[in-house]
C-alpha cells in the first residue's frame, strides 16, 4: 500500500495505493457490469421503457452518491478499487448496482408484494446487498478506513432500499393519475 | 456560512419548481435529476481529486455545502430549465431558460471562490464557463433522448 502525502484545501490528506495491477477488484467489477446487462436484457419485459431507464439508474445514482459522499474528505470511510484516486473502473462498478435495483424492482412488481410485507422484502434485499458487499470486500472493490466496517452497511441499506419502494408507488401512481392533475 | 447559503439557496430553487407548471412527467423528472447528479458528481471529483484543477476545501461545513450544490441545487436548476423548455415560449425566453443553470453554477462558483470553498488551480474561469456549458449540454442531450423514449413505449 503506497502512501503520497498532498494538500487539497486546507485539509492534508493521503493519497492510498493499495494495488497497481489488473487483479480480482477489476475482474470483479467487470463480471457485475456484464451480469447487470445480461438480467437488463433477459429478463422479460414488465415496464415501460423510460420506467425500465428510471430504476435501472436508481441504483446506479446510489452508488455514485455514497461513494461521493461518504468515501469522500472530510469522512472518507473506504476507497474504492485501487486507489483513492477517481479512475475508470470506479466509474464503471457504479454501472453494475444498475442491474441490482433492476431485479429488486422487478421482483417486487412481479411478485406484488403489498406495503406490509415490503419490511421483509427490504431486509431480504439488505441481507443480499450486504452479501454482495462482503464478496466485492474480499475482491479489493472496498477498503475501509478511519473505523468503518461492513456491519455499518446494512442500517443504510435498510433506509436506501426503504426509499425504493416509496420511489416504486410514486412511480405506479404517476402511472395512473392524469396529466393534468400533476 | 457556505452551508447555510448553499441550503437556503437549494430550498429556494425546490419551492420555485414546485409552484412551476410541470411539463415534464414524474419519471422524466427525475431522470433529468438522476443524469444531472450522475454527469456533476463524476466531473467534479475529476476536477478536484485527480487533476487538481478545482480543489474545495475538505473541512466539513464547506465540504457539505458542496455536496448539496453537486446533488441538489444544481439538478434541480437544470429540471427546472428543462422543463421550461418544454413549453411553448419565444426563442428569447427559452434561450433565458436555457442559460439559467449556467448563470446559476457560474454565480455558485463565484461565491464559493469568493468564500474560499473552491480554489482554481491553473484553471481559468473561462475554462468553467466552457465546462458548464458542455456539462449542460450533455445533460439537455440525455433528456431529449429519453422524452423520445415515452414514444417507444
Amino acid at each position: 500500500m503506497g502512501l503520497c502525502k498532498i494538500t487539497l484545501g486546507r485539509v492534508k490528506t493521503r493519497l492510498i495505493t493499495y494495488d497497481d495491477k489488473f487483479n480480482w477488484n477489476e475482474w470483479f467489477v467487470i463480471g457485475g457490469l456484464c451480469l447487470s446487462i445480461v438480467v437488463l436484457f433477459l429478463l422479460p419485459r414488465r415496464f415501460t421503457l423510460q420506467t425500465t431507464v428510471i430504476y435501472f439508474l436508481k441504483g446506479v445514482v446510489c452508488g455514485f452518491f455514497f461513494d461521493h459522499t461518504l468515501s469522500v474528505l472530510p469522512v472518507s470511510f473506504y476507497d474504492v478499487n485501487d486507489t483513492s484516486q477517481f479512475q475508470l473502473i470506479d466509474f464503471l462498478s457504479y454501472w453494475m448496482y444498475g442491474g441490482f435495483s433492476y431485479v429488486y424492482f422487478y421482483l417486487y412488481d412481479r411478485f406484488s408484494i403489498r406495503p406490509r410485507w415490503s419490511p421483509l422484502y427490504i431486509l431480504v434485499w439488505s441481507l443480499i446487498a450486504f452479501a454482495m458487499e462482503w464478496l466485492a470486500t474480499t475482491a479489493g472493490v472496498y477498503h475501509y478506513r478511519h473505523g468503518y466496517k461492513l456491519i455499518y452497511s446494512v442500517p443504510i441499506y435498510l433506509i436506501v432500499l426503504s426509499s425504493w419502494v416509496i420511489l416504486y408507488y410514486g412511480i405506479k401512481r404517476s402511472a395512473t393519475v392524469p396529466y393534468e392533475g400533476r | 456560512m457556505p452551508l447555510l447559503t448553499a441550503v437556503l439557496t437549494s430550498w429556494t430553487f425546490i419551492i420555485v419548481f414546485a409552484r412551476m407548471p410541470k411539463r415534464l412527467n414524474l419519471v422524466e423528472c427525475i431522470f433529468v435529476f438522476f443524469i444531472s447528479i450522475i454527469v456533476m458528481t463524476s466531473t467534479f471529483t475529476l476536477m478536484d481529486i485527480d487533476l487538481h484543477r478545482m480543489v474545495t476545501d475538505k473541512r466539513p461545513e464547506y465540504a457539505l455545502a458542496i455536496i448539496v450544490v453537486r446533488t441538489v441545487l444544481i439538478p434541480t436548476v437544470i429540471m427546472m430549465s428543462v422543463n421550461g423548455l418544454q413549453t411553448q415560449l419565444s426563442w428569447v425566453a427559452k434561450s433565458v431558460v436555457v442559460s439559467l443553470p449556467i448563470v446559476v453554477m457560474l454565480g455558485i462558483h463565484w461565491a464559493f471562490q469568493a468564500m474560499g470553498v473552491v480554489t482554481l488551480q491553473n484553471w481559468s474561469t473561462w475554462y468553467s464557463v466552457a465546462l458548464f456549458l458542455l456539462l449542460t449540454g450533455v445533460i439537455y442531450g440525455f433528456s431529449w433522448g429519453f422524452a423520445k423514449l415515452r414514444l417507444a413505449g
